[in-house]
């Protein structure tokens, strides 16, 4: 396992300023469910890096910062089907809370392969949202372009949950100390992509 | 000059710098909350200097009176006191006019400041380091109370008097303390038992320790909740004291229900982050 740098410790700090910006200001001209479920998905971001900072690397592979981790995600997809789609926000929160309480039973009572399968379809549900409903916003005239930077952002963040799950099942496509010097990168973009699209 | 900087190299460790820095952060918190014109440079200078001499002199005081223990801590022993590398008299002098000199400057600013102050050092080094520190486990509560007065005696200075705010804030400091200190005397155990020093751990085990660590979590949570509350912080910064309490109380929870090394010393740290957090923000919130 690769130690913290100092240079990476400074990104996750950068990170978690970003992060602190939006539950401050940043958010303050949506509704206020909207509010409440971004301040979720970045005070997640928030507390995130501030814990690798704290615990480096190993942190990645504890089962409940898996499972706290998914909050990023849902409390994006949610802030803006509740902020932009509220027809079926309803529906999409249930699925959301079905996800989110299968993933955890799985953690605790089910084999590696079906905890690995669960948390991909989950993730799949609120990653997809996060990168379509941004494009299907701006193509109806509903928003404008730089929406799309959340769609960017949940590429890059995606593609490193694949990456680490590639790691966690041994059938990795980059090395593990490879991933990790990406990681606060990944982690510090992706976190500017959604201020970008959200934040101003 | 060689040896005044050699000398400086071994008197600098005798404060705590990043313990007498957290301190007095909070103290220029306790000041700013109160909506004074804190760019008055005379008074945030006196403030700032008063303080700093304080913390810095019963610091200094503690190591004289624990350069024995010290000594008996592999944490401690390379010290400068207990390494026999200075002179216990001569640091004596020091912490001694060092702190005579903070007490004089706060009573001459303000006597009621003047008075929390010098009641901060007075619970420290003589109620909780000379008095009570080796003799009970429950001399943490004294430790925790001493470290509340600079905050008082910021708020103090700003508002002329013992307002509940102020309390409100020593208390949030009297309940991070044993997360702060309780965490820290569980990684270093053996140590403490080596120099015959009593620890909630040592008298009560870790799991109630773990426990009271949760509990005062909680507690100075919500207590600088209420604070920021009071003092009527925008909902932003309200979130984000929010989001910051939130690790401090999951961490806490995680050291009671999956105990580890890793996860109590990141509670350690985390604390110390929490509450440089929850300053800055309270801070920012109270210019703003």
């Amino acid at each position: 396992m690769s130690k913290i740098s100092i240079i990476n410790r400074i990104i996750f700090l950068l990170t978690a300023h970003f992060a602190g910006y939006m539950v401050v200001s940043g958010i303050e001209a949506y509704s206020r469910l909207t509010i409440f479920y971004y301040t979720i998905a970045f005070g997640t971001l928030l507390l995130s890096s501030l814990l690798l900072m704290l615990f480096g690397f190993e942190i990645l592979k504890n089962d409940l910062i898996i499972i706290f981790s998914m909050f990023i995600p849902a409390g994006l997809s949610l802030g803006l089907i509740c902020e932009y789609l509220p027809d079926i926000y309803y529906i999409y929160l249930a699925i959301s809370i079905i996800g989110i309480l299968a993933v955890i039973i799985s953690r605790f009572y089910m084999y590696e392969r079906t905890r690995i399968i669960m948390i991909a379809i989950v993730h799949g549900v609120f990653g997809l949202t996060l990168f379509f409903l941004p494009f299907f916003l701006v193509i109806n005239g509903k928003q404008d372009k730089s929406i799309i930077f959340i769609s960017i952002g949940s590429l890059i963040i995606s593609l490193a949950g694949l990456l680490q799950t590639f790691l966690k099942t041994g059938k990795s496509i980059i090395l593990e100390e490879k991933f990790y010097k990406l990681f606060p990168l990944i982690l510090l973009s992706a976190t500017a992509f959604f201020v970008a699209g959200l934040g101003i | 000059m060689r040896n005044f900087l050699h000398k400086l190299k071994l008197y600098l460790p005798l404060i705590k710098s990043a313990q007498t820095g957290l301190l007095l952060l909070t103290g220029i918190t306790g000041y700013v909350s109160s909506h004074c014109p804190f760019m008055n440079w005379q008074t945030f200078l006196g403030l700032s200097g008063s303080l700093f001499l304080t913390i810095s002199g019963s610091t200094i005081l503690n190591m004289v009176y624990d350069r024995d223990i010290d000594s008996k801590m592999k944490r401690t022993k390379n010290r400068p006191l207990p390494s026999g590398k200075l002179n216990v008299s001569e640091v004596l002098f020091l912490g001694l006019i060092i702190s005579f000199a903070g007490i004089a400057w706060a009573l001459y600013m303000n006597v009621l400041f003047g008075l929390v102050v010098f009641a901060g050092i007075f619970i420290d080094v003589i109620i909780y380091t000379v008095w009570l520190k080796r003799k009970t486990a429950w001399a943490i509560f004294w430790g925790g109370v001493s470290g509340g007065m600079p905050i008082l005696a910021g708020r103090v200075l700003g508002t002329g008097e013992i307002d509940i705010i102020g309390i409100l804030f020593a208390v949030a400091i009297l309940l991070w303390i044993p997360t702060h200190i309780l965490t820290f005397s569980m990684r270093y155990f053996e140590d403490y038992e080596r120099a015959g020093i009593p620890t909630i751990s040592s008298v009560y085990g870790n799991k109630n320790t773990q426990l009271i660590i949760a509990l005062s979590s909680f507690g100075a949570a919500l207590s600088i909740g209420l604070v920021a509350f009071s003092l009527g912080l925008s909902w932003g910064y309200l979130r984000l004291l929010t989001v910051l309490a939130t690790g401090i109380i999951g961490l806490a929870l995680l050291s009671v229900f999956r105990p580890s090394e890793q996860i109590n010393f990141g509670l350690f740290k985390y604390a110390s982050m929490y509450m440089f957090g929850s300053m800055i923000m309270v801070i920012l919130g109270t210019i703003k």
